[in-house]
């Protein structure tokens, strides 16, 4: 996973819990990096998995619900660093549908050795499109909350819902969105 | 920052941020490690893409040296294609121009006095013409002899204008519109021969008549415009015909000044009308555009740098006025062909010239080492085998700097050699010449070169 996840999720943490629970975290889940990441840096996505949990287990809340609400501030920062990806599409169907064929494009061109998740467009009518999420690293939460915080960036509301298909489908959620 | 209160207790706060540095040391040896290496792969690929540019460059060099020498064989093929397509009709114009001469000089010993002119006037009537075919081929040709002059449009329009007449028939009306004070440089005969072409392209896309205009106008280009014509910025001559013909499809316009291509029947058209108005022109470092409409005409367009001061030009005949003979004044002749030679002589010594004949260079550069003083004027070929005649000429200049040397050729092919007559600012005669004005030279410079040699106190042994 790219450090530059890694080192917005530390923000995140200090922002919304303070800088004390950044080290409690990084302490508690031992990570072989030892927290110390930079943003063009790649780590191993456990790193990420295990600081969710201890970041979960600290504040007595969900990994799903703390990834969730990184995801959505993870948005504001694509925004802020990358205006053109939301600037391009016309509206969030159109953004959510160009991930795979314009976005991914471009992170390849800064880190080709990423490894991006893959978004499949299912069905998509004027208030409700439907897609697939599949990625080994099972990151859906964080698409989930990447999706609520891209509706935000254009001034939409949206109910979102996941449904994580059975295992011999592969690795994939599937999410339907509706415009509410 | 936080809005959570962080820990109160010092010790506390100082070990949370001694890991804290450490932490970020750890990022930045990190990033550090990082940046290093991409720096070196920026560099290595940089490095590749250095030797891909470089490659890249040599293969268009190459590339480009082997297309420029396909264009060249494909040029020279064309030119050999021409030569022959070309050979059948010169060879049948010559042969009847040998006809006449031939003829002539049977007819002669036989002559009365009063035949006699009438028979010299075919004879020279018939070296016209050969002189005149000579200079088409040679305008035809890249490596010409170049003989560039200046030509006032007004009065050589007007002159030709009659001739146009008849070229295009009654069928066809003229009309001519020049703007005066307009000059050209080009080739002799080049404007002629750039007008009879048009005009007869005009023609003949005037099957059931009408009328052919012919405009020369002034006219600047600048920079912006150079580009697109491929000209140089600056003053031109544009000189425009245009008929109310049958016009040309696209294709035709597009292949309208290729060597061959023709759209008459066979045998009315060999295809070089345009081709060579297309070489005059590019020769005159000018540009030409046809402007078509199918059923409509043609208008072909033809900038030509545009000269603001003229080169004075004689007419021809101008230097015909009776010259006193330089009487027993010696001129070496050289020449390789001894027919050629013997003429040149001959005609000097009706002129009462005295003259002495080399058949190579080589030979008069010994004749005027040995006897130095002995000649008042050379005359010599420049194509010859072994030294040519140029190079004669400016050895001849470095010994003896005020005898004069006339150059004379059919046709000096390497352009070195063009190249350095005219740097050297040596006189230089086209064969066949005109008699009259030969001999009116000769004894011009004859005349000049002894008032010179009596001030230095040189005296012919």
């Amino acid at each position: 996973m790219k450090g530059m996840v890694f080192t917005e999720f530390l923000d995140y943490v200090g922002a919304r819990f303070g800088d004390d629970m950044v080290d409690d975290m990084i302490d508690a889940a031992n990570v072989p990096s030892g927290g110390a990441y930079t943003a063009v840096g790649t780590y191993n996505h456990a790193e990420m998995v295990a600081l969710c949990e201890a970041l979960a287990e600290r504040t007595n809340s969900s990994v799903r619900d703390i990834v969730c609400d990184f995801g959505d501030r993870l948005s504001d920062t694509f925004a802020r660093d990358f205006p053109d990806f939301y600037r391009r599409a016309n509206n969030l169907f159109d953004f959510l549908s160009s991930i795979d064929d314009h976005i991914h494009v471009e992170v390849r061109k800064l880190y080709p050795d990423a490894e991006l998740p893959h978004f499949v467009v299912e069905r998509r009518t004027a208030t409700q499109l439907v897609f697939l999420y599949r990625s080994p690293r099972r990151m859906g939460h964080l698409s989930e909350g990447l999706i609520i915080g891209s509706a935000r960036q254009y001034d939409v509301t949206v109910r979102v819902q996941s449904d994580e298909l059975p295992v011999e489908q592969g690795m994939a959620v599937r999410f339907t969105i509706d415009l509410i | 920052m936080s809005d959570h209160p962080d820990s109160a207790d010092p010790i506390e706060r100082i070990a949370r941020l001694e890991r804290r540095v450490e932490r970020e040391r750890t990022a930045r040896r990190e990033a550090e490690r990082l940046l290093e290496s991409k720096s070196l792969e920026l560099f290595m690929s940089n490095r590749s893409l250095q030797e891909l540019a470089d490659n890249l460059e040599r293969r268009v060099e190459e590339r480009t040296a082997e297309m420029r020498t396909m264009q060249e064989e494909l040029r020279h093929s064309q030119k050999m294609e021409a030569v022959g397509l070309l050979a059948g009709g010169v060879a049948h114009d010559f042969n009847n121009m040998l006809m006449v001469i031939g003829g002539a000089a049977a007819l002669l010993p036989d002559a009365d006095v009063g035949e006699r002119g009438a028979i010299l006037a075919e004879l020279i009537s018939a070296v016209q013409r050969g002189r005149e075919l000579t200079s088409r081929l040679l305008a035809f040709s890249r490596k010409t002899a170049v003989e560039e002059i200046d030509i006032d449009l007004g009065l050589s329009i007007s002159t030709f204008r009659p001739l146009l007449q008849r070229l295009l028939t009654e069928r066809v009306a003229l009309h001519v519109d020049v703007s005066p004070d307009l000059a050209v440089r080009l080739t002799r005969g080049g404007l002629d021969q750039l007008l009879f072409n048009l005009a007869a392209n005009a023609r003949d896309a005037m099957r059931d008549g009408g009328v052919m205009r012919l405009t020369a106008t002034p006219c600047t280009i600048t920079v912006g415009e150079a580009g697109t014509l491929q000209l140089e910025p600056g003053e031109y001559v544009c000189l425009e015909v245009s008929d109310t013909g049958e016009g040309m499809d696209a294709e035709t316009a597009q292949r309208a000044f290729d060597p061959f291509f023709s759209t008459k029947p066979v045998g009315q058209g060999n295809g070089l009308g345009l081709a060579t108005v297309y070489s005059l022109v590019r020769q005159a470092k000018g540009s030409i555009a046809i402007r078509t409409v199918v059923g409509e005409g043609s208008t072909f367009r033809v900038l030509l740098p545009r000269v603001t001061t003229p080169r004075v030009e004689p007419s021809p005949g101008a230097d015909h006025s009776p010259i006193d003979p330089v009487i027993g004044a010696r001129v070496l002749v050289v020449d390789d062909d001894p027919a050629v030679r013997r003429t040149v002589a001959t005609l000097l010594q009706r002129q009462q010239f005295e003259t002495d004949e080399a058949n190579s260079a080589e030979e008069a550069l010994q004749r005027l080492t040995d006897t130095p003083t002995r000649f008042d004027m050379v005359v010599s070929d420049v194509r010859m085998p072994g030294m040519n005649g140029c190079d004669l000429a400016l050895a001849l200049r470095a010994m003896h700097p005020t005898l004069p040397v006339l150059l004379v050729s059919g046709f000096v092919d390497d352009l070195s050699v063009q190249e350095r007559i005219q740097t050297a600012g040596l006189m230089l005669m086209n064969k066949p010449f005109d008699v009259p004005s030969f001999l009116s030279v000769v004894k011009r410079t004859v005349r000049a070169s002894s008032h010179r040699r009596q001030g230095h106190g040189e005296l012919r042994s």
